[in-house]
């Protein structure tokens, strides 16, 4: 028997409309949203248009903008600045990257083995308090622990280590170090908490299997709660590198320029610089368009290589 | 037709009716000078009386943004699309980069005026204080852009007690008993001197100097000689194209040995600074007696009056001078100030565009009458008033004496533009705290230098021709100093 025996012949019937009976008129849904997917349209998808063509010109701000091709792109390679930004990048990412893959998934290991309910939930939310605070604030109060007066140096001079004290955020030795330290103990209260979920959407039947199987602490976090939980840290992957790529505003409150030297500079204050300071628009477009074909590809090739659906409790391993 | 003409009428009917914004900086209503006490409130009631004389204007301020390293992206975007407040406070230097884009509006015309608000006056030019103050701020083009309100000047504030208890019985004299002080200082564990190093720290300390060292070859240096009327203040100021030129033929770069000594000797002064001379705040320091020693302005003497936190007694002093015993280069006379004119009004292209330039020139008449601006100054206590009849506050009796010095004879940051100076900045920043030696940092710098140049050589302006005609006259005098 073939399909098309199953298939009744004749007039198709009618499609049925799934909409809820009483709903508004399509054309008037329709006119609602065309207003912010026109704002939209202006505002995210013209000046992203924009940079991207931009990327490609030679245009001063109050300038009219140059066709130059790969130009930009060009000078980009060649541009020492630039690949000390690249390079500041890559060793503030892989800090960024340990840290804050690591420690919020110990956090939350932590919170999900105790016993007590209610002690976990204050946990939860001693994790989520600090995200109050604003990220500038933050800064700034790091700003003032890494200043002459602040805890650091008081501190080591209280000790009487005078010679250990540097200006932690002025010598090039130390500098990135200090930004990258920034957030210290490293817990955050997101990627814990997201880690937790994934913590406690293990089957209980999984957990009691591993340990009638004999498996101690330290086998069941390896074996049966790191595979259980790559979704969540694919994604937390993914959200922290885009941060460390994109994010500039903690370098441009602790060191203001990148400095000392470029020392701490990276490439997304370096095309802030570039855009706003040095009012080379099309280099800064150029910078720009780089970042996102960079965070494309890292998406692109983490989603493929990490295919984390075979790890997914039900499913039989592909 | 009628409908353009109506459109028209409206759009200045509006412009008439729209307040005239201005920019007094630490004037500015609401503003705390120093970062303590009572925000100030005198230019406010100095605009409510200027209204009650004008019915129908208004006056509001609104102070400009200044983002990211300060090079002031966000007025430049509002004088590029003309609407910036009609009134802004600017640094002269700064706004001569502009000045040609017709950004700023020449102010002579007005100047030659009398001053309605100054009982008896012929031009409203004569009733400033400090005549060659205020010419000196005229543009490379000869016009003037700006009025000059008032004066601020740099000084050492030292704590008597601490000094005392550190065994230091008075503020050195020279370059020589400085460092043997400091010396004496920092083996008890005390950090001898705090300074902000983007602005009073490093990049005038290069400014200052520089005068010490180049003094004896100034007079040849200053190729284009500054107009009479500024004579007496500037003397032989170096203008950005005059560097620049000299530049081209040596100076400032690694076969000039002045040059080299004056990063030297920077360098070795900053061993004496705090480790951390970007995020601190260095008044704190000196007001929590962690330094016995700030080099600071004018500015911070409202913050020495009322700050909680000063207990001790103190006294101002000023840079030591640099004898031969410290340099060969040095003639032992006294360091330059640097301060001088604090706030520098300038008209913007707002005021032409919303047909407000008169009445923005009465308002500026009526701010700098001696009535008004020793108001403003006397709640502000930052600045010494620039207008004759004007009464100083006693506490800047110090800082009168201190200007009483000649003016330094270039401001190297100030004289650069956009990635130029950020770059010098940068560099110096990086040499200060050990990030590269003397003749990497004398390298980088005449790369910057030298781009710089390249970047303004071929403007009108900047007339490489006229000064290689003066050169040639005393190559013969100069060339000898480099290496």
């Amino acid at each position: 028997m073939n399909a098309s025996t199953i298939i009744p012949s004749g007039p198709r019937p009618a499609r049925r409309s799934n909409r809820p009976p009483g709903s508004p008129p399509l054309v008037l849904i329709y006119g609602l949203l065309a207003l912010p997917l026109l704002f939209l349209l202006v505002f995210n998808y013209v000046p992203a248009a924009s940079a991207l063509y931009h990327a490609f010109t030679e245009w001063d701000v109050g300038a009219e903008s140059r066709w130059i091709g790969l130009g930009n792109f060009k000078a980009l390679s060649v541009d020492p600045v630039f690949r000390q930004s690249l390079w500041n990048l890559f060793r503030l990412g892989c800090f960024v990257l340990i840290v804050n893959l690591s420690v919020p998934f110990l956090v939350a290991e932590m919170i999900f083995h105790l016993r007590s309910e209610r002690a976990r939930y204050a946990c939860r939310v001693a994790l989520v308090l600090p995200m109050v605070v604003p990220g500038v604030v933050v800064f700034m109060i790091w700003k003032y622990i890494y200043s002459d007066a602040g805890l650091v140096t008081e501190g080591l001079l209280a000790l009487g280590l005078r010679d250990w004290v540097y200006g932690w955020l002025s010598h090039p030795k130390t500098a990135l170090w200090a930004v990258a330290f920034v957030g210290f103990p490293f817990a955050h209260g997101v990627h814990a908490l997201i880690y937790y979920a994934g913590l406690a959407n293990i089957s209980p039947d999984i957990l009691e299997a591993a340990e009638v199987d004999g498996l101690g602490p330290i086998g069941r976090i390896v074996r049966i709660h790191v595979p259980l939980i790559l979704q969540q840290a694919k994604l937390l992957l993914i959200i922290t590198v885009i941060g460390v790529v994109n994010g500039f505003e903690a370098i441009l409150i602790l060191t203001e320029d990148g400095g000392p030297g470029y020392e701490t500079l990276v490439p997304g204050l370096y095309m802030y610089q570039n855009g706003f300071t040095y009012q080379r628009m099309g280099y800064a477009c150029a910078i720009g368009l780089l970042m996102l074909m960079f965070l494309l590809a890292f998406t692109i090739s983490l989603n493929r290589l990490l295919k984390t659906e075979r790890f997914e409790p039900g499913r039989r391993g592909t | 037709m009628l409908l353009v003409l109506g459109v028209a009428s409206n759009s200045l009917a509006q412009s008439l009716s729209d307040p005239i914004r201005v920019d007094l900086n630490v004037y500015t209503p609401g503003t705390i000078p120093s970062g303590i006490g009572e925000p100030v409130r005198e230019a406010a009631r100095l605009a409510e009386e200027w209204e009650r004389l004008h019915p129908g204007e208004k006056i509001k301020y609104q102070q400009i943004v200044t983002t990211g390293g300060g090079e002031g992206e966000w007025l430049k975007t509002q004088l590029l699309g003309g609407i910036a407040p009609e009134i802004i406070h600017q640094n002269a230097e700064i706004a001569w980069q502009d000045t040609d884009k017709g950004w700023y509006i020449p102010l002579d015309e007005y100047l030659e005026k009398p001053n309605p608000y100054v009982p008896v006056n012929k031009r409203w030019l004569d009733t400033f204080t400090n005549q060659a103050l205020v010419n000196a701020k005229r543009a490379p083009d000869g016009k003037l852009y700006c009025i000059s309100l008032d004066i601020i000047e740099t000084g050492l504030f030292y704590n008597k007690d601490l000094l005392r208890k550190l065994g230091c019985d008075r503020m050195p004299d020279t370059w020589e008993e400085m460092r043997a002080m400091f010396k004496k200082i920092d083996s008890q564990g005390v950090t001898p001197m705090a300074t902000a190093i983007f602005g009073l720290g490093s990049d005038w300390g290069q400014d200052i100097l520089f005068e010490m060292l180049y003094r004896k070859l100034l007079p040849d240096m200053d190729l284009i000689p500054s107009s009479p009327e500024s004579e007496a203040y500037l003397g032989h100021y170096l203008e950005a194209r005059e560097a620049g030129f000299l530049f081209t033929k040596g100076f400032f770069t690694p076969k000039d040995p002045r040059w080299r000594e004056l990063n030297r000797l920077l360098y070795e002064w900053r061993q004496f600074w705090p480790k951390e001379l970007k995020n601190s705040d260095p008044a704190r320091l000196f007001l929590t007696e962690r330094v016995p020693i700030l080099w600071d302005s004018s500015f911070l003497l409202r913050r020495m009056e009322t700050d909680p936190y000063r207990t001790f007694d103190w006294g101002v002093a000023y840079i030591p001078r640099i004898t031969p015993e410290t340099s060969r280069f040095a003639d032992g006379g006294p360091a330059t100030v640097i301060g001088g004119a604090a706030i520098q009004l300038h008209l913007t292209n707002s005021a032409r565009n919303n047909n407000r330039v008169e009445d923005c020139i009465d308002f500026l008449m009526f701010l700098s009458a001696p009535q008004s601006i020793e108001r403003l100054a006397a709640e502000a206590l930052v600045f010494i008033p620039n207008v004759k009849g004007a009464k100083m506050a006693s506490q800047l009796a110090p800082f009168a004496e201190i200007f009483q010095r000649r003016y330094c004879a270039i401001k190297w940051l100030d004289s650069m533009d956009g990635q130029y100076k950020k770059q010098w900045r940068r560099m110096l920043d990086y040499y200060l705290n050990d990030g590269m030696s003397l003749e990497e940092f004398l390298r980088t710098l005449k790369l910057n230098f030298a781009a710089w140049v390249e970047s303004h050589r071929a403007e009108a302006g900047w007339d490489f021709e006229g000064m290689e005609k003066v050169w040639s006259e005393r190559s013969a005098r100069l060339l000898p100093e480099l290496n």
